[in-house]
């Protein structure tokens, strides 16, 4: 009777578990029946709208032995709508795919030059609070409409909607520019004392370009910087310095100076209830480049040759830094956050929107060279 | 009924573990007041009141010692007001395991199984634990040996993976704000230590019952360092303010890392390591209110009422709050420190006054000090009942808008 009862136990242990296994397959989600969103752009519409555009993965048009996708097939799928939020944009678009959208790999989040000025909180916000998206989704900027980025097939690249993000991961890894994403860009969008930056990109007719760096007072975009003054900016700001440098002696010799790495270290002052900082780059590099008589071995050349690479570096960095202050008026370099952090009570009294663009910087830079490539002289 | 024996070891396993799996899983310290860039502050002052909790739990376990709460509250107090006593411990048990698993539901929910039901994850995981309940603490404490390096390797690899990308400013200016804040924001964690009143059931478990208190301060002591360490890399890398606006800090937080391309999204691992810690914790809490309502009750042996305590459970976790936001209003200091604050001195105050009597007065006589000792608890246990309000009100003035 015992082992009766036990067996009926068992029995109905597993006829409960089976029912309910079938309960879960009805409701299934392979991942064969998913729609990936790889790209979104979001641009602003009239009324008040946003339009959306989604840059879906199409699987069948990968994987073929000649590349490039099956013939007369995209290897990516545009969808547009307008919407009046993000969310209201994304079920429009549901509504006309087969399967169910996934946002969990979206590679890149492009976002139109009009929105960013008039402001991308709302946009930041949902990628934030939603539980599906990659905050390491690449945030940029588009130079014109978000859209046409989307549309570009660059040839390089088999799935045109990872394009962005893997150029991007390539500059970071080239040490040009740092990770900027959305977890980056909303952290910094929270924090006091320093305000968020974001890649800008512009569409070709068949490929992507980094053309520079849009500066966001909080969540609106106030300015923006050319690809190389972003690269002294990110010198300035992060110490990342692949960059080359082109500079002509006062007897004509000229050289192209080659970035390998950079020293950076910031220092805050403080003298009653003002400050002031004093940034100091020790950059290191070779030269990739020389156009002249002498010779290199020569030391006192050479160091004629280092100070002069130092003398432009130094005045470039200072033109950007007093652009940003007096033009844009934005604290991007996150001076604010030291200020904050040495000096809160001092801060509680600081206006610090008003008060950066008047507050002393100076930026001290000594340029080392260390090699001279497979020439000698 | 017969009382299966468990390690000390065993036992620091499962407090740590029970105890970790809470405080990381929505970061109190940082999310419950405004302790902000202090919060790893915070989690130090959380050690230090919890420390007081666990001495006044382990403490009067372990003098005796091979008694369960319910057993020498009624010596204590005599039989009627021990029971009471006993009921508000069991009580408090019965509540700490509906919240924890009410929180991993909602994180599940929010994160992951979007579209499955809360009751599901909860049933299922408070299930798994009522099977281990049944089987025994013994059974228990051996699944505890065996999670216990998983759940810590998942954690120092979680937690190993982002620390270099802390930034020590967002960690400034530190207690620049006074100690107000950063008081308020330990009194939540240090309430949630309310999860060692298994301690009162569990000691008479133990091997070396006169070593339990040591054992739960070193668990204790580790469980507060995995939370200073949390707390410093949450903020060092999401800022104060991001960080505070987080529901569960922790998990943004893992969403941000990204360790190579082919290596994302490994918010996976710390929930690997809180399924582990909750499975253990809800257990041990099961078996806890099994054993002490099967003694309160007189039964034989405490199984039958396992899994009816499970559905019990599972259906109060489900029912007590509407929605998350009620659960984080709970886990505000000016509720929780009160509410929490009442189960100590509806149970432990009355017991240790009448234990301090009979230990002063010196005689375990029948009719002597000992029944003079039983008298004064039963008062004191009044006293405990009248003073709960005035107290409450006290503690709202002094925090404030907590």
């Amino acid at each position: 009777m015992k082992n009766k009862l036990k067996a009926l136990k068992i029995l109905v242990f597993i006829l409960i578990v089976v029912t309910l296994s079938f309960r879960g397959w009805s409701s299934s989600r392979d991942i064969e029946k998913r729609s990936f969103v790889l790209t979104q752009g979001v641009d602003t519409a009239p009324d008040n709208t946003f339009s959306v555009t989604y840059s879906l993965a199409n699987p069948q048009a990968l994987g073929n032995e000649e590349g490039g996708g099956s013939k007369g097939k995209e290897s990516a799928i545009i969808y547009k709508t307008r919407c009046r939020n993000l969310w209201q944009g994304h079920h429009f678009i549901q509504a006309r795919t087969e399967h169910p959208l996934f946002l969990g790999h979206v590679q890149t989040l492009v976002l139109g030059e009009e929105l960013a000025r008039q402001g991308i909180g709302r946009v930041v916000d949902v990628f934030m609070r939603a539980a599906e998206t990659r905050l390491k989704t690449w945030l940029v900027v588009a130079e014109g409409e978000a859209g046409k980025i989307l549309e570009v097939a660059p040839k390089p690249e088999k799935l045109a909607p990872l394009y962005i993000g893997r150029a991007l991961e390539m500059e970071d890894y080239l040490n040009v520019i740092p990770l900027l994403r959305v977890a980056e860009f909303g952290i910094r969008l929270r924090n006091p004392g320093e305000h968020p930056v974001a890649p800008m990109v512009k569409a070709g007719d068949d490929e992507l370009a980094l053309t520079g760096l849009a500066l966001f007072k909080d969540d609106k975009m106030v300015g923006k910087l050319n690809h190389e003054e972003m690269h002294y900016f990110f010198l300035t700001v992060a110490g990342k310095g692949h960059m080359f440098k082109r500079v002509e002696t006062s007897a004509g010799d000229t050289f192209s100076y080659e970035i390998s790495n950079v020293k950076r270290r910031v220092r805050l002052h403080r003298t009653g209830d003002q400050v002031s900082f004093s940034v100091l780059l020790a950059v290191e590099g070779n030269i990739v480049e020389a156009v002249t008589e002498r010779s290199l071995r020569d030391m006192e050349f050479l160091a004629s040759v280092e100070q002069v690479i130092t003398e432009a570096l130094a005045k470039d960095c200072r033109a950007l830094l007093t652009k940003i202050q007096t033009e844009f008026q934005v604290d991007s370099f996150g001076f604010g956050a030291m200020v904050r952090g040495r000096y809160p009570k001092l801060w509680a009294q600081l206006d610090w929107d008003q008060d950066f663009p008047t507050v002393p910087i100076k930026i001290t830079l000594d340029a080392t060279i260390r090699r001279l490539g497979m020439v000698s002289e | 009924m017969k009382i299966t024996k468990i390690a000390n070891r065993q036992l620091l396993f499962i407090l740590f573990m029970m105890r970790t799996t809470v405080t990381i899983a929505f970061l109190p310290v940082l999310t419950s007041a405004d302790a902000a860039q202090d919060a790893w502050v915070a989690a130090l002052f959380t050690f230090l009141g919890s420390a007081v909790i666990v001495i006044l739990v382990a403490a009067l376990g372990a003098k005796y010692p091979k008694q369960t709460i319910v057993e020498y509250s009624t010596a204590l107090v005599s039989t009627w007001p021990g029971k009471v006593v006993s009921a508000v411990v069991l009580w408090a048990l019965f509540t700490i395991a509906a919240t924890d698993v009410r929180i991993y539901g909602e994180v599940l929910v929010t994160g992951f199984l979007v579209q499955t039901p809360l009751a599901v994850i909860i049933g299922g995981m408070v299930f798994v634990a009522a099977v281990a309940a049944w089987q025994g603490i013994e059974v228990i404490a051996r699944v505890a040996d065996t999670l216990f390096p998983l759940f810590v390797l998942m954690l120092v690899l979680s937690l190993g993976m982002v620390v270099p990308l802390v930034e020590i400013r967002n960690l400034q200016p530190v207690m620049a704000r006074g100690l107000l804040p950063v008081v308020r924001g330990s009194i939540t964690p240090t309430a949630i230590a309310a999860q060692m009143l298994v301690l009162t059931m569990l000691i008479p478990a133990v091997t070396e019952p006169n070593r339990a208190l040591a054992t739960a301060l070193w668990a204790l002591a580790g469980s507060s360092l995995v939370l200073v360490v949390v707390a410093v890399v949450t903020v060092g890398i999401l800022g104060p303010e991001q960080a505070s606006r987080s529901v569960f800090p922790f998990y943004v937080l893992t969403r941000s890392i990204e360790v190579t391309e082919f290596v994302q999204r490994i918010e996976v691992l710390p929930m690997f390591a809180w399924g582990f810690g909750l499975f253990i914790g809800i257990a041990t809490l099961i078996y806890s209110l099994a054993y002490g309502l099967a003694q309160v009750l007189g039964l034989a042996d405490y199984r039958p009422l396992v899994f009816p305590l499970a559905a019990l459970q599972t259906t109060f976790s489900v029912q007590a709050y509407k929605d998350v936001f009620e659960l984080l209003r709970f886990f505000k200091p000016r509720v929780v420190g009160p509410y929490i604050l009442a189960w100590f001195i509806l149970s432990l105050f009355p017991l240790w006054a009448a234990h301090f009597i009979r230990t002063v007065w010196g005689s375990r006589r029948q009719g002597g000090s000992d029944g003079q000792g039983r008298v004064w608890g039963q008062i004191l246990a009044v006293f405990s009942f009248a003073s709960y309000r005035p107290l409450c009100d006290y503690q709202h003035r002094l925090l404030g808008s907590a």
